[in-house]
């Protein structure tokens, strides 16, 4: 729940009002005056930041051994995303899950430090999430790029699950967001054979791996 | 071919920002709209951003009485050097004084540069029809500055166009002021443009294939060159003819211009055919079995199609292309010819259909029954429609040939009405005026003065004082949507001086006719207008799983019955979801005030804190304009007790097939059909769960949509003409 406005949204709101009057110096024709009363307006979430105002709102300077704590292994604890539940219920067997549905930031559910957030390409195909990856359901992408935003913050890797669907138009965008993606080829070393993954890992791969030869 | 109009229903002024001297796709759509516009019986001033140094891409045009093409330095002579192209600005200016000259009707413009800058003239309202290709993508945030600029694009167009049904929907998420405007014109291909005569299959072994095009790193051209040698080696015999003469620079990789020139003069099994005219390119083409649209995967995120694939289609060359959705959904699922980004999915493709004759056959047989939708009499049937539905001339003369003014204080959802009221008086104005009226009783005295017949949107607050303050000669309707929330207001009124009393639900008409004290020929019904065409759109595969709410609102809605709804639909099926679109009031800035609907909202986010597998088949959706997509993946609406009160938001929702769902109430069944009202929540659920087949949902769907049409604009219209004429 929102305490208070912060700095940028009123400086962004600001220079919207200051962008319509002097859009506005030429009078609206009654066509326009009267499409200004019956259309749609811009939703608050559509409206962003003008690129060339610079940011003045306060950041906190990284930690000194920032790097240091980036190149230190973190277990993962559990993983949380954007799930099929046939998914979730084979990954619970192995860590705690969460599987988010759209709104679920809403509803107070955070990436936090230690998970790894699973996209699932095929949940993107029915169910809550379904049209995320298409034209139809651009709120629902956006959703999930800022879930995946809010993951690098918190230094959570992402990993996108493929499937056998075809790619639509929101598909590379998930892909540029993740930080891995599965299935890959089974990396071999010729003397010390096939290269472990982690359990979870392993795991993830085989599920991604399935969903995009099942499918074919 | 030659056309001539027996008349001319309007003229039209087209501009894309293309040089008409290259081939390529811009300056091919721009001649394709000529083309389609002459056949709406339209005249089509076609203005060009460059000098003709080739007629070559005009000739389609040649023989078309009712196209005139506009040099854009006519008069200029030699003083412009044949290089020199029109600035955006020179563009503009140039239409205005075109425009003063001949007064279009029509003026469609491609491009964002150009349709921007003919809003911000304010000459063009109304008449705009912009063909906005270069919205900001999803992955970017557009600037403020980009999007008010979209915004008054869209504000001052009366169409806007749009390539396909997933642009539109894209459209009108990114530009919620598009919506309602959006007309899908898709990508045309020439009716006559079929496979070669007489041709023969090819041997086992051996193919033919073309590119043409421009060669570009994301389109494979450099890879595609080395295809033939590597198929050789499987036993393929590849000839690739590549059309052509545009290499591009790439910023990635320096050297990869000189590899793709090195490639396509030496690579076995290349010819390179080099530049050729467009008609030359075609017949060129048409010899191949298979034609190349290979893409890097980053070039997979598209709303549009390719035109250059649907040609290959057209002429019975089967396409290379990757797999991706828009090409599945154009091909079918099992088109043998799909590959991805990687080379060997191309060799193996071709490979397959090389070594198999009956499954080359099946390809091309699949590519040329893909294309009937996108032939340019199936545009110029759309375009047409679209055009003329926006030329309705006015049913009514009004006394004094004075404006219609609607006024209300809430006319968010009153565009229908406004539509109506248009097609039936022509000039109307709308106010929306602050409800306390405090310090602006003259200005909007002057406003009202100046109207010949004034609408009111709901009676509250403006018709008691609208009824003291009428003019003389002038005409006062009432327009009635909810009657127990206007009846105060009516009280205060001076019934006397309203002229015609339009009412949206027929018992409210019943129930005023019995309470006040009016004349009967004075009392109108007039269903809710609604556009349902613009809203009937093919339903996305698993909507009768996907159940819709639109208000969270315990006073409005009941959303913990659809929760309740939703535990017994999974435990029937679980593909179940549930969809509810609204503000979450969590998020809103200033909580509710009454207590019990905070505790209502606690107890509802608790309760699903409690079952995560509930709450994970829930998704909370904003209520952005796009509605109309929504209701594409939505195949139910649970809606809450209206109490008589017929929400638009449903009767749009039925114009998309969805299936409406309500608690059995008096007047339930005569708002949404008979089969709607549900006695019970179980008895809802399995109403729900009996319709998972596809069959039987689109049954009920096409239901949906047949009671929708009850509401369609022309629906209105006889009781309009009454109300506004006496």
């Amino acid at each position: 729940m929102p305490a208070s406005l912060p700095v940028r949204a009123v400086r962004k709101a600001r220079r919207i009002v200051r962008g319509r009057r002097r859009h506005r110096e030429v009078a609206d024709s009654p066509f326009r005056a009267a499409e200004r009363i019956l259309s749609p307006r811009y939703p608050e979430h559509l409206l962003t930041e003008p690129d060339d105002e610079p940011e003045t709102d306060t950041v906190e300077a990284p930690p000194a051994d920032d790097d240091a704590a980036r190149r230190s292994p973190v277990p993962v604890t559990r993983a949380a995303g954007v799930l099929t539940p046939g998914t979730a219920r084979r990954l619970s067997e192995v860590l705690a899950v969460t599987a988010v549905s759209p709104g679920a930031r809403a509803l107070g559910a955070r990436v936090e430090p230690g998970d790894v957030l699973v996209v699932e390409r095929a949940a993107l195909q029915s169910g809550p999430w379904s049209t995320a990856e298409t034209s139809s359901g651009t709120a629902l992408l956006l959703e999930i790029l800022d879930w995946c935003a809010e993951a690098r913050e918190v230094e959570a890797p992402v990993v996108l699950l493929d499937s056998g669907d075809p790619p639509n138009v929101g598909t590379n965008l998930l892909r540029g967001a993740a930080d891995v993606v599965l299935p890959r080829p089974q990396q071999v070393d010729p003397v010390l054979g096939p290269v472990p993954m982690s359990p979870v890992v392993s795991l993830l791969d085989r599920i991604a791996r399935a969903a995009v030869e099942g499918d074919r | 071919m030659s056309h001539q109009p027996t008349t001319v229903e309007r003229r039209v002024l087209l501009y894309g920002d293309g040089n008409i001297n290259l081939i390529d796709g811009s300056t091919i759509w721009l001649v394709s709209m000529a083309q389609v516009l002459a056949r709406t019986n339209s005249h089509v001033t076609l203005l060009l951003k460059a000098r003709v140094v080739s007629r070559k891409m005009l000739e389609p045009l040649d023989g078309l009485d009712n196209v005139t093409v506009v040099d854009p330095f006519e008069g200029l002579g030699d003083a412009v050097p044949p290089n020199k192209l029109l600035s955006i600005e020179e563009v503009a200016h140039r239409i205005v004084e075109l425009d003063r000259a001949r007064r279009f009707d029509k003026i469609i413009s491609r491009g964002f540069g150009i349709s921007n800058e003919l809003a911000r003239t304010h000459e063009f309202d109304g008449r705009l029809w912009p063909y906005v290709i270069d919205l900001p993508e999803p992955g970017t945030d557009p600037t403020p500055e980009r999007l008010r600029d979209l915004e008054e694009i869209a504000l001052a167009s009366e169409r806007m166009l749009v390539q396909t049904e997933d642009s539109r929907s894209y459209m009108e998420y990114r530009v919620p002021a598009s919506a309602g405007k959006c007309v899908v014109i898709n990508p045309m291909i020439p009716d006559d443009l079929g496979p070669l005569p007489g041709r023969t299959a090819p041997s086992a072994g051996r193919l033919q294939g073309v590119y043409a095009g421009k060669f570009a790193e994301g389109w494979k051209t450099l890879e595609l060159c080395d295809v033939p040698g590597l198929l050789a080696e499987r036993g393929v015999r590849l000839s690739l003819s590549m059309i052509g003469d545009k290499i591009m620079h790439s910023v990635r990789t320096p050297t990869w211009r000189a590899r793709m020139k090195a490639a396509v003069t030496s690579s076995p099994g290349v010819q390179w055919a080099g530049g050729l005219s467009r008609d030359d390119a075609m017949a060129y083409s048409k010899t191949a079995d298979i034609g190349f649209s290979w893409r890097a995967q980053e070039l997979d995120s598209t709303h549009e199609l390719s035109t250059k694939v649907l040609e290959y289609c057209a002429m019975g060359v089967a396409p290379v292309v990757n797999r991706i959705a828009a090409h599945v959904e154009l091909l079918g699922e099992d088109y043998p010819l799909f590959v991805d980004a990687s080379l060997e999915s191309v060799l193996d493709a071709v490979e397959r259909v090389a070594r198999d004759p009956d499954l080359l056959e099946q390809a091309r047989k699949k590519a040329m029954d893909a294309i009937d939708h996108y032939r340019m009499a199936t545009t110029v049937r759309r375009i047409h429609a679209a055009l003329r539905a926006t030329e309705t001339p006015p049913r009514v003369t009004l006394a004094g040939g004075r404006p219609v003014l609607l006024v209300g204080a809430d006319l968010s959802a009153s565009r229908g009405v406004h539509t109506v009221l248009h097609q039936t008086a022509g000039d109307v104005r709308v106010a929306e005026w602050d409800p306390s009226l405090k310090g602006q009783e003259q200005p909007r005295y002057d406003e009202l003065s100046a109207a010949g017949v004034v609408v009111v949107e709901d009676a509250v607050p403006y018709l008691p004082w609208a009824t003291r303050r009428k003019a003389e000669g002038q005409r006062l309707v009432a327009h009635i949507r909810d009657l127990r929330a206007d009846e105060l207001a009516l009280r205060e009124a001076r019934l006397e001086e309203i002229d015609a009393f339009v009412f949206q639900a027929a018992p409210d008409l019943a129930a005023f006719a019995a309470t006040f004290d009016v004349p009967a020929e004075r009392l109108h019904h007039a269903p809710l207008p609604v556009d349902v065409a613009y809203l009937d759109r093919p339903g996305l595969p698993g909507r009768q799983f996907r159940v819709g709410v639109l208000d969270l609102r315990p006073s409005a809605a009941r959303p913990d019955t659809a929760v309740t709804a939703l535990r017994g639909l999974l435990a029937a099926d679980d593909r179940f979801s549930l969809h509810v679109r609204d503000h979450l009031p969590w998020e809103a800035a200033h909580l509710p005030d009454d207590q019990l609907e905070r505790d209502y909202y606690q107890a509802l986010v608790a309760g699903l804190a409690a079952e995560p597998e509930l709450a994970a088949r829930i998704a909370f959706e904003r209520p952005d304009a796009d509605l109309p997509t929504w209701y594409r993946k939505i195949g139910w609406l649970l809606v809450p007790r209206r109490r008589g009160r017929l929400d638009p938001r449903v009767v749009e929702a039925q114009a998309a097939g969805v299936v409406v769902r309500t608690p059995v109430e008096p007047g339930a069944a005569e708002l949404y059909g008979d089969d709607a009202p549900y006695e019970s929540l179980d008895a809802l659920v399995r109403s729900i769960a009996a319709a998972t087949d596809s069959a039987e949902f689109a049954k009920l769907s096409a239901a949906s949509r047949l009671r929708a049409a009850g509401h369609d604009l022309p629906a209105a219209a006889s009781a309009w003409d009454a109300a506004l004429t006496g």
